[in-house]
């Protein structure tokens, strides 16, 4: 299905992520708690794993699973289909000690990092810097639950980035370019270099070459009169672009500054361009002032399930129950 | 049934350490894959399919005779619209006299070609092995018709019922315009929340053939129970071939897996069918062959395995 054709600005909406956690994460942390961390409620650095859009009809999400309690220095897991990007955990040691966290003051905590890789430069190295993630839980070990909360923290500009318009590529592309663009991005996630980088730009030259280059290539392919679309990869298949488009618009306009783009929110069907449901679209945003001070702390929204401007107080919680994983329950069920 | 079932992974267990994997290949004889033929189907399969990649596991539970970053296969997040307990009853409520499967002599696989052409007189939204091609999105339902009358299955508890669902659109939503909620919700017919699969695929070296292992997610990103997964499996399979076990590479969670003991005999049939219709069967082509042999039993999980060549034949 094309995306309805939009003409008038509006302001961009973009459409969450969702995470899934599998239950060998909360086994590797239950087990992590016991033999390690005792009480120990320091924050943990993990791993999640990300995935563009693989289904015309089914969002990707950002998973944790069992690479991802592994250190970050020692973890070498990932592919196409897992694109490894930083978070971090935080797992309390009781409920009052979860329910009394600052959840706003964490997630703009967590902005700020992302700020502050953007204006440092380390985004060019390693863009799935714009995708870090929050996790808050407290795993109740007696009882074999787990409460948790996810946040993909995303930096809110005070003046707002205006949508110019939004099509499918399908719609926008010539033929030509269509056909230069799903071979060039093919190439790109065979690649086992470039497969796993979630950002990156489309040149698109006049004679409908495309080539695909990674963000630190920047430089190279300024001002040379071509087209430039900013590509990602979008987690969703809604309408609207996918969440990480806001962070990625932040590193444009603080480090490169720019104040207008094309981006192209790149979504699979059978490992291959969707043109149908990949979108391309322009936006516009002001630059931001005042961003560049270090003690800058910015403006972030960004807990999943939740909606800007809820009541912050009572923070919904995800609940998992690994009874099945206790050696009692187990015994039972083998006699 | 428990004790007999242990006592027998034991034994399996025994025979597998005593013996050494298969290095001979019987693919056209049995229908069985030595392990250099299942590395080369796998990495077949995960070229020409991408969304299934090679793992390798946990260290603990790694295979000596299979390379460490070829242990499993696994595609993720794989979507499974319906249940296919609610899918065979109205196929059986339609008057429909095609018998999805019969796992004594491996006609199920083919029998599926004949239900795919009762169904397309059916009612559009039975999902047919049409579906199963990822490539035809036409066919897939949204929520709203999900929830449509007469297709909720039997088990009350296990029905995502309205609540649920309007929880977890709450759940999906974050944008700091609230406006977002209203402006485009009607249009967007193609929000999917849906149960979805983790499929895996092992070398089950006792009966040298791959086999199937599922985990399951529900609508709101979940782990299903596995009980659960047997309303996504054909009940002529449910607790017969299909079994909660523990993942040979995987040290946590119970996963339901297609028991392996008759995929050699089927996978013969299906060699003998296509050498029987002038075709020339490539082992290198088998993992093709055997996911689409596998959904008979899990109809509606729509795992990529690309079909648009001629099984066997010379060209891909």
């Amino acid at each position: 299905m094309a995306a309805k054709a939009e003409v008038r600005p509006r302001p961009l909406e973009l459409d969450p992520i969702a995470s899934r956690v599998e239950l060998a994460f909360w086994e590797d942390l239950r087990r992590l708690k016991l033999d390690v961390l005792g009480t120990d409620d320091s924050p943990i650095p993990i791993t999640g794993y990300y995935t563009p859009c693989t289904h015309p009809k089914m969002s990707g999400l950002l998973r944790l699973g069992r690479e991802s309690l592994v250190p970050p220095s020692a973890n070498s897991f990932g592919s196409r289909n897992s694109c490894p990007v930083p978070g971090t955990l935080i797992n309390t040691n009781n409920m009052r000690g979860l329910q009394n966290l600052d959840v706003e003051y964490l997630l703009r905590e967590e902005a700020k990092k992302i700020l502050h890789d953007i204006m440092h430069g380390k985004i060019e190295e390693d863009p799935s810097l714009l995708l870090r993630f929050l996790v808050i839980s407290f795993a109740d070990l007696k009882n074999w639950k787990i409460y948790y909360s996810v946040a993909f923290p995303s930096l809110v500009f005070k003046s707002e980035m205006t949508l110019l318009s939004l099509h499918s590529a399908s719609l926008v592309l010539s033929q030509e370019e269509a056909k230069s663009l799903s071979k060039s991005l093919k190439e790109w996630r065979s690649s086992n270099e470039t497969a796993g980088l979630p950002f990156f730009f489309v040149d698109i030259s006049s004679d409908s070459c495309i080539a695909i280059r990674q963000l630190k290539d920047w430089r190279d392919c300024q001002d040379n009169g071509q087209k430039l679309l900013f590509g990602f990869y979008d987690h969703g298949c809604h309408q609207d672009p996918g969440w990480a488009l806001r962070n990625y618009i932040a590193f444009l306009s603080l480090q490169l500054k720019i104040e207008k783009i094309q981006f192209l929110c790149y979504r699979e069907k059978r490992s291959e361009l969707d043109l149908e449901k990949s979108l391309i679209g322009e936006a516009s945003f002001p630059q931001p002032h005042g961003w560049d001070d270090s003690d800058y702390v910015p403006e972030a929204i960004g807990w999943e399930g939740e909606k800007p401007g809820d009541g912050r107080k009572e923070k919904k919680l995800k609940e998992i129950n690994l009874e099945s994983m206790s050696p009692e329950r187990r015994d039972e069920e083998q006699q | 049934m428990q004790v007999k079932q242990k006592v027998y992974e034991l034994y399996k267990g025994t025979v597998e350490r005593v013996t050494g994997p298969r290095t001979v290949s019987a693919f056209l004889e049995k229908g069985v894959l030595s392990v250099p033929e299942f590395i080369l189907a796998g990495d077949n399969l995960v070229s020409k399919c991408p969304t299934w990649s090679w793992e390798a596991g946990d260290p603990s539970k790694r295979k000596p005779y299979l390379p460490s970053d070829k242990q499993f296969l696994v595609t993720r997040n794989v979507p499974c619209l319906r249940r296919a307990v609610a899918v065979e009853e109205e196929y059986d409520a339609a008057g429909a006299e095609v018998v999805l499967d019969d796992d004594e002599d491996g006609e199920g696989w083919l029998a599926t070609h004949g239900l795919q052409a009762s169904e397309s007189k059916e009612e559009e939204d039975i999902p047919s092995m049409d579906t199963l091609d990822i490539g035809k999105v036409e066919e897939i339902k949204s929520i709203p018709s999900y929830f449509g009358a007469g297709e909720k299955p039997d088990d009350e508890e296990d029905i995502p019922d309205m609540d649920t669902y309007e929880d977890t659109g709450d759940h999906s939503t974050a944008t700091p315009q609230p406006s977002y909620f209203v402006a485009e919700e009607p249009d967007d017919d193609n929000i999917l929340l849906t149960r979805t699969y983790d499929v895996s695929i092992t070398y089950d070296k006792y009966y040298q053939t791959p086999r199937v292992w599922l985990t399951g997610y529900d609508e709101a990103r979940m782990p299903l129970k596995p009980e659960l997964v047997f309303q996504d499996i054909s009940q002529d399979h449910a607790h017969k071939t299909v079994t909660i076990e523990d993942h040979p590479h995987l040290l946590v969670g119970q996963h339901a897996s297609v028991h392996p003991c008759k995929h050699a005999a089927v996978m013969k049939k299906i060699i003998d069918v296509i050498v029987s219709q002038g075709g020339a069967p490539e082992v290198d082509k088998y993992l093709f062959i055997f996911l689409k042999f596998m959904a008979s039993v899990i109809p509606t999980i729509e795992y990529d395995y690309t079909m648009d060549f001629d099984l066997g034949s010379t060209s891909t």
